[in-house]
């Protein structure tokens, strides 16, 4: 059932965001674009925060910037409102939180997409500006993230970023596997072939377990965790 | 050539139950350290309680994405509403470059004259390559705005609250502490200021003989005059090392250096600290307190951080080939500068933009890539004199 929709002139900040989004679908756009603004200030600063701490060569790979996915992330979302689920009975915080969890799948599945579209990026250049991203700030310090994350970066930046991507799929639609498309595009950008994308994750996932092995004797407590 | 129906199929490497237990290993860490988007209840809890929203927004995120309109599909398609938002930040860059540039074009002039203490001894990157001429003749556009993520100054539209304007005469500091680390620096340094304890030393010893001595981490350490320097003429003093921010970060020592007297005598106060490459330390500048050996203030100087990377153009024997090439150049909120350097022969004078931070240097360097044009990015070590005069 669509929510009622608030008449006063400006939305009350304790309307829930399914009542927003119940608004954003309405014929009135006025309706519409003033719920749609409450819904981007209550959480532009959140996706923000969270998309900016991905790693830059990430986005780059996907060939997008911060502000790019953030704004593609409530278009989206604002385009798609009618399939915002409001669960009755939650409090705030769950909504919140239940809210930002789609906005992040929407950001996530368009990160996939832009991974798996074809872009006319010149190699050469794309190649240089990845290497000067690759000074991305300093890595979680979680104690859970710490031995994969030690492993992970022993590797190469191509077999980093080639498992960086296959993680992304993987959370994004269950699958261990790299879409062709998407290797296809990857080696397209580094100039290599399909089948040399294909060596480096298969390369890239041995020494990822063997690298991990290898911290066992020194980091048993770590691992005792995971 | 990529066909959308390949999609299902799929790479197959090596025993997929191990993998999957590893990518799934692998993915659980990224989303926990922050590298994988939270989509979750429980991820997002934890991202919230990491702090995530205590970020500055940057401007091209003040309002929300443009409207659709009635006529438009109902899932339109978001690259051209991209396009579209870049076009409007083009015409937005535009317009604030158009309004800014001659003050900023002012201001850098101002700074560089400030800062006409030779740059000799950097403790790192060469000068840049020789470019030769380039090859085409159409005009080259070179824009640079404060859009983004800014913290700090005149120029940027979203500044935290105490740092509108800065004293250090910086007008837009980014906020992302990698990219400020991750730049080098030239320190320049204020007046020293001498309170009661060193009042008392300075009529020990004439004050011509203090020095003040700076290293920063691993440099070597490089010592000027400790009162306004008669060759800059000003207030301040900018240091002839260029020093990295690992280094800042690491320590900086500065020292009073009594010369000609030997030690322990001759180092009768000094300051050491990390110095944090942060939004409010770039705007504010450090208050140097130096100490005696009993922990006493012996005197106060102030400390800046100045960028230190130039985009250099185009080098030439001669200024006529870049006063040619200056005149096809379409300036947006920035000005370049025609710089003689320490050269004995061959590419005497240099075109550059700058000084810049790392990252904005890059980015100019990249504007003119774009446009099939050369550019490198150096710290001006060979850069000697003030800017020569441009048509």
């Amino acid at each position: 059932m669509p929510p009622p929709f608030q008449t006063t002139d400006s939305p009350s900040e304790l309307q829930s965001d399914g009542e927003l989004f119940g608004e954003v679908t309405a014929a009135d756009r006025e309706v519409a674009r003033r719920a749609e603004r409450v819904l981007y200030e209550r959480h532009v600063r959140y996706l923000f925060g969270v998309v900016s701490r991905q790693r830059k060569r990430l986005l780059l790979l996907a060939g997008l910037s911060a502000e790019d996915l953030v704004q593609d992330t409530f278009q989206r979302a604002f385009e798609r409102a009618a399939s915002f689920k409001a669960e009755p009975g939650l409090d705030a915080e769950r909504a919140r939180r239940r809210t930002r969890a789609w906005l992040g799948r929407i950001a996530q599945n368009l990160l996939t997409d832009s991974l798996r579209q074809s872009r006319e990026i010149p190699a050469s250049p794309y190649l240089e500006q990845l290497s000067a991203a690759a000074t991305d700030g300093p890595p979680s310090s979680s104690p859970h993230l710490a031995p994969i994350r030690r492993a992970l970066s022993q590797l190469s930046d191509r077999e980093q970023d080639v498992l960086r991507v296959t993680a992304l799929y993987y959370k994004s639609e269950g699958s261990e596997r790299l879409p062709n498309a998407v290797s296809a595009e990857l080696g397209r950008r580094w100039g290599i072939s399909n089948d040399n994308v294909r060596a480096i994750r298969s390369r890239a996932l041995k020494k990822l377990r063997r690298a991990m092995a290898d911290q066992q004797p020194q980091q048993p407590q770590e691992h005792a965790t995971q | 050539m990529k066909d959308d129906r390949d999609e299902s199929n799929e790479i197959d490497d090596g025993d997929s139950a191990d993998d999957r237990e590893l990518i799934d290993q692998l993915a659980m860490a990224l989303t926990e350290g922050g590298e994988l988007l939270p989509t979750d209840e429980a991820e997002v809890e934890r991202a919230e309680q990491q702090g995530v929203e205590e970020i500055e927004l940057p401007a091209a995120l003040s309002e929300p994405p443009t409207p659709k309109s009635a006529a438009d599909p109902k899932v339109a398609d978001l690259n051209e509403h991209r396009r579209r938002r870049q076009a409007g930040r083009g015409w937005l860059t535009h317009s604030l470059a158009v309004t800014l540039g001659a003050a900023a074009a002012v201001l850098l002039m101002l700074q560089w004259a400030k800062h006409s203490s030779p740059r000799v001894n950097p403790t790192s990157e060469p000068a840049g390559a020789t470019s030769s001429p380039p090859p085409e003749q159409s005009k080259v556009e070179l824009a640079l705005s404060c859009e983004g993520t800014c913290c700090a100054g005149a120029k940027c539209k979203t500044p935290r609250p105490t740092l509108e304007k800065c004293p250090s005469g910086r007008r837009c500091i980014r906020c992302d502490p990698g990219r400020l680390v991750d730049s080098r620096y030239r320190l320049r340094i204020g007046a020293f200021h001498p309170v009661e304890v060193g009042n008392e030393a300075l009529k020990r010893f004439p004050q011509g003989k203090l020095q003040v001595c700076v290293r920063a981490g691993a440099s070597s350490e490089v010592c000027v005059p400790a009162h306004v320097s008669e060759r800059t003429g000003g207030r301040w003093t900018t240091l002839p090392v260029v020093a990295s921010g690992e280094d800042l970060a690491a320590k900086v020592t500065v020292r009073l250096h009594w010369k000609g007297v030997k030690e322990p005598q001759a180092t009768p106060a000094h300051w050491t600290m990390p110095v944090a490459l942060t939004a409010t330390s770039l705007c504010r500048g450090y208050s140097v307190r130096f100490q005696n050996a009993d922990k006493e203030v012996f005197g106060v100087m102030s400390l800046f951080m100045d960028d230190a990377h130039y985009v250099e153009l185009l080098r030439a024997p001669e200024p006529a080939p870049l006063r040619a090439y200056y005149k096809r150049l379409k300036l947006s909120g920035l000005t370049v500068a025609m710089q003689k350097t320490s050269k004995k022969a061959g590419a005497q004078f240099v075109l550059t933009a700058g000084p810049f931070d790392r990252s904005t240097a890059e980015k100019l360097r990249w504007q003119l890539l774009e446009q099939k044009q050369t550019a490198s990015v150096t710290v001006g070590a060979d850069f000697i004199g003030e800017p020569l005069a441009l048509p």
